[in-house]
C-alpha cells in the first residue's frame, strides 16, 4: 500500500503547476549566470583574482571552466533553494487540509503513519529531483558550455587548486559528494516545512514559517556572540553549507602541501551529515506524532 | 440480527464543550439511518468519529462486529463516505480523482469499471475534464461515485444535499433509495433537511446538544393520529362550507392556510369531502410530520436542565 500511496502522491505533486516553479526558477538563474559569465567572465575573473596571479598556474585549460562556474552557481543558489523546497513540502498536508481533501483521504483504509510516510517520501523525491535538475544545469551544462579544467577556490584569500590532469580528475567526485550533503541539508528543510504543514490549515503559513526559521537560525549561526556560539552546533542551519567542506583539502603535516584526493576534515562532514539526519528524524517524528493525535475538523 | 454499527456511551469533549455526550445507537443491515439534529447538535462530530477523523474522548464504536479503532483499515475498506461537500483535487480530472481514491480504497479498477462508475453518476462525458470546471452538483455526483467505487457495505453521507439545486437533491434522494433497494446497502445519512430524511429513512435518531433524544423506526416514531394537512383555497366562503361539514372544529387557520389535524387514514376522506363541498383547492399537502416531531422533541429537550 505504501508504494501505491507514494505513486499517487508523486502524481499529485507533478500535476500541480507550483511544482514547476522551482525547476523554472533554477533554470532561469543558472542560464542567466552562465550567459553573463560567457559574455563578461574573463574581465570579472581578472578583477576577482587580481593580486593572486602568482598563487596558481593552470597548465591546460582555463580558470573560467565548467567546474568553476558550477562552484559559483552553487554558492549563489543553495541559499535560495530551501524556499523552492518549502513551496512544495509545506503544502503537502496544509494544502490538503485547505482543499478539504485531507478528510476524504483519511476516510480511506490507509493508516495515518503510512500516509504521512508516503507523503514525506514523495517530498524527498521532489527535493532530490530538484537537486538533480540543479546538478544537470549547473554542473553538466557548465562542463559542456565552458569545458573542464582545474578548479580554483578562493578560501580566505588563499587559492586552493583542485587538479584535472593526466593523473585524473580531482573535482568531479567532490561535486557528487557535495550534492549528496546538500541533499541532506535540503531534506532537513523539507522535513521542517512538512512538520509545520501538519499544524497548519493553509500552505502559506508553513512556507513563511520555514523561511523565517531559516533566516533567524542563519543569523544566529553567523553572529559570533558567546551565547550564539553555544547553540550553533545544534542548529541545522550551521550545516547548510557544509558541502563546501568537500572543496578544502587536507595538507601534509611535514611538507604543508595539499594532499590530492583528500578533504580537510572527513569528521566534520560526517558530523554535519549526522546532525542533519537527526533533524530530519526529529522534525518528521514530531509531525507524525501530532498528525496521529490530530482531530480532522476542517 | 447483529447490528452493523453499534455505538455505546460515546463522548467527545473539545476542552469544556461536550460535543457528544454519552451517545448510544445501533444501525442494522439494510437500514437507511437518518441522523437528525440542529446545527451544533453533534451530528458531524459523531459521523467523523465513525470515520476515525476524530478520536472519541471515551466510549465504544463497533462496526461489522469489530472495534473500530482496533480494526480501522479492515472496517474502512467496507465503508464509503461523503463528509459535507466532497472536496476533490481540482487540478485533476474526474477520472483521475476516481482512480486515485479507488486505489486508496484498496482496489485496482479497470478503465471500464471507472468509466461505468462515471456513467452511473452521469459524468462519463466529462471524465477527462478537470474538476475545477465542475458545478457543485457535478462534484457531489463525483463524490458519490468515489464513495461507491469499492462496493462498500456501509455508506455514510454527511449532509449530502448541501449546495445542490432541487434536481440534484432529488437525484441524491433517488440514489439513496436505490442503494438500499437495488444494491442492498446500509446507509447512514445526516441532514438538516427534515423532509429529505423523512422521505428516505427507515430508522432515525434525533440528537440535541450531543445527546440522543429519540431513536427508532419511522413507523414507531410517527404517530398516525397526529397527522397535519395544509389546505389553501381562493374560496372566501370556505370557513362556512367546512363548518357545515363533519370537519368543523378539526382545523386551525394559520397565515391564511387551513391546517387540519386528523388521523393519517382519514386524509383521502378529507380530500374527497372538500371536493364534495365545492371548494377549489390551490394547495392540499400533508405537513411534514417529522418536522412536527423534531420541533416538539428538541423544544422539550431544550427545557431539560443541563447536567
Amino acid at each position: 500500500m505504501f508504494l501505491t500511496i507514494l505513486r499517487i502522491e508523486l502524481y499529485k505533486i507533478f500535476r500541480k503547476p507550483r511544482t514547476y516553479i522551482g525547476f523554472v526558477a533554477i533554470a532561469v538563474i543558472v542560464l542567466l549566470i552562465q550567459l553573463a559569465l560567457k559574455a563578461d567572465g574573463p574581465a570579472w575573473l581578472k578583477l576577482m583574482f587580481s593580486g593572486m596571479d602568482d598563487m596558481f598556474s593552470i597548465q591546460n585549460g582555463n580558470v573560467l571552466n565548467g567546474y568553476f562556474v558550477c562552484f559559483l552557481i552553487l554558492n549563489t543558489l543553495l541559499i535560495q533553494v530551501p524556499l523552492l523546497v518549502a513551496l512544495v513540502t509545506g503544502d503537502m498536508i496544509a494544502g490538503e487540509a485547505n482543499l478539504g481533501t485531507l478528510r476524504l483521504l483519511l476516510t480511506k483504509p490507509v493508516s495515518r503513519t503510512e500516509l504521512l510516510l508516503a507523503k514525506f517520501s514523495a517530498g524527498l523525491v521532489y527535493t532530490f529531483l530538484l537537486l538533480v535538475w540543479m546538478a544537470i544545469l549547473s554542473l553538466f551544462l557548465s562542463m559542456w558550455f565552458f569545458g573542464t579544467s582545474d578548479l580554483l577556490v578562493n578560501k580566505s584569500y588563499t587559492i586552493i587548486q583542485f587538479y584535472v590532469d593526466n593523473q585524473g580528475d580531482d573535482v568531479f567526485w567532490r561535486y557528487l559528494s557535495a550534492f549528496g550533503l546538500a541533499f541532506l541539508a535540503l531534506a532537513t528543510v523539507a522535513a521542517l516545512s512538512f512538520m509545520l504543514s501538519v499544524f497548519a490549515e493553509n500552505s502559506i503559513g508553513p512556507i513563511v514559517s520555514t523561511m523565517s526559521i531559516i533566516i533567524v537560525f542563519t543569523i544566529i549561526s553567523t553572529m559570533d556572540l558567546p551565547l550564539f556560539t553555544q547553540i550553533n552546533p545544534f542548529l541545522f542551519t550551521s550545516y547548510m553549507t557544509s558541502w563546501k567542506g568537500f572543496f578544502n583539502m587536507a595538507t601534509d603535516p611535514e611538507t604543508g602541501a595539499a594532499i590530492r584526493g583528500s578533504v580537510y576534515s572527513v569528521g566534520a562532514l560526517v558530523h554535519a551529515g549526522f546532525i542533519l539526519v537527526l533533524h530530519i528524524i526529529g522534525f518528521f517524528g514530531i509531525g507524525l506524532y501530532s498528525f496521529n493525535k490530530k482531530d480532522i475538523l476542517s | 440480527m447483529n447490528p452493523l454499527v453499534s455505538v455505546t456511551n460515546l463522548y467527545k469533549h473539545f476542552d469544556e464543550v461536550k460535543a457528544v455526550d454519552g451517545l448510544s445507537f445501533t444501525v442494522n443491515p439494510g437500514d437507511i439511518y437518518g441522523f437528525l439534529g440542529q446545527n451544533g447538535a453533534g451530528k458531524s462530530t459523531t459521523i467523523r468519529m465513525l470515520l476515525t477523523l476524530i478520536r472519541p474522548t471515551s466510549g465504544s464504536i463497533e462496526m461489522f462486529g469489530y472495534k473500530l479503532l482496533d480494526h480501522r483499515n479492515e472496517i474502512l475498506r467496507q465503508v464509503g463516505a461523503i463528509i459535507e461537500r466532497p472536496d476533490l483535487y481540482k487540478y485533476l480530472s474526474a477520472y483521475d480523482n476516481l482512480e486515485m481514491f479507488a486505489r486508496l480504497s484498496g482496489i485496482r479498477p479497470t478503465k471500464k469499471q471507472l468509466m461505468d462508475q462515471l456513467e452511473r453518476v452521469g459524468l462519463a462525458e466529462r471524465a477527462h475534464s478537470k474538476v475545477k470546471t465542475f458545478s457543485q452538483g457535478m462534484k457531489q455526483r463525483l463524490g458519490i461515485a468515489i464513495s461507491l467505487i469499492h462496493d462498500p457495505q456501509l455508506i455514510i453521507l454527511d449532509e449530502p444535499t448541501n449546495g445542490l439545486d432541487p434536481q440534484g437533491i432529488a437525484d441524491v434522494r433517488r440514489m439513496i433509495l436505490d442503494l438500499r433497494t437495488e444494491h442492498k446497502k446500509t446507509v447512514i445519512v445526516s441532514s438538516h433537511l427534515l423532509n429529505e430524511i423523512e422521505q428516505v429513512a427507515t430508522r432515525m435518531i434525533i440528537i440535541h446538544k450531543g445527546k440522543k433524544i429519540v431513536e427508532g423506526s419511522t413507523v414507531e416514531l410517527f404517530d398516525p393520529a397526529d397527522t397535519l394537512v395544509e389546505v389553501q383555497s381562493p374560496d372566501r366562503d370556505m370557513v362556512e362550507k367546512v363548518d357545515r361539514s363533519d370537519w368543523k372544529g378539526k382545523y386551525q387557520i394559520l397565515d391564511n392556510k387551513f391546517v387540519f389535524s386528523l388521523h393519517a387514514r382519514d386524509v383521502p376522506t378529507l380530500a374527497k369531502d372538500l371536493v364534495a363541498l365545492d371548494i377549489p383547492l390551490d394547495n392540499f399537502s400533508r405537513k411534514h410530520s417529522l418536522e412536527h416531531l423534531f420541533l416538539k422533541l428538541t423544544a422539550e429537550a431544550a427545557l431539560q436542565p443541563t447536567t
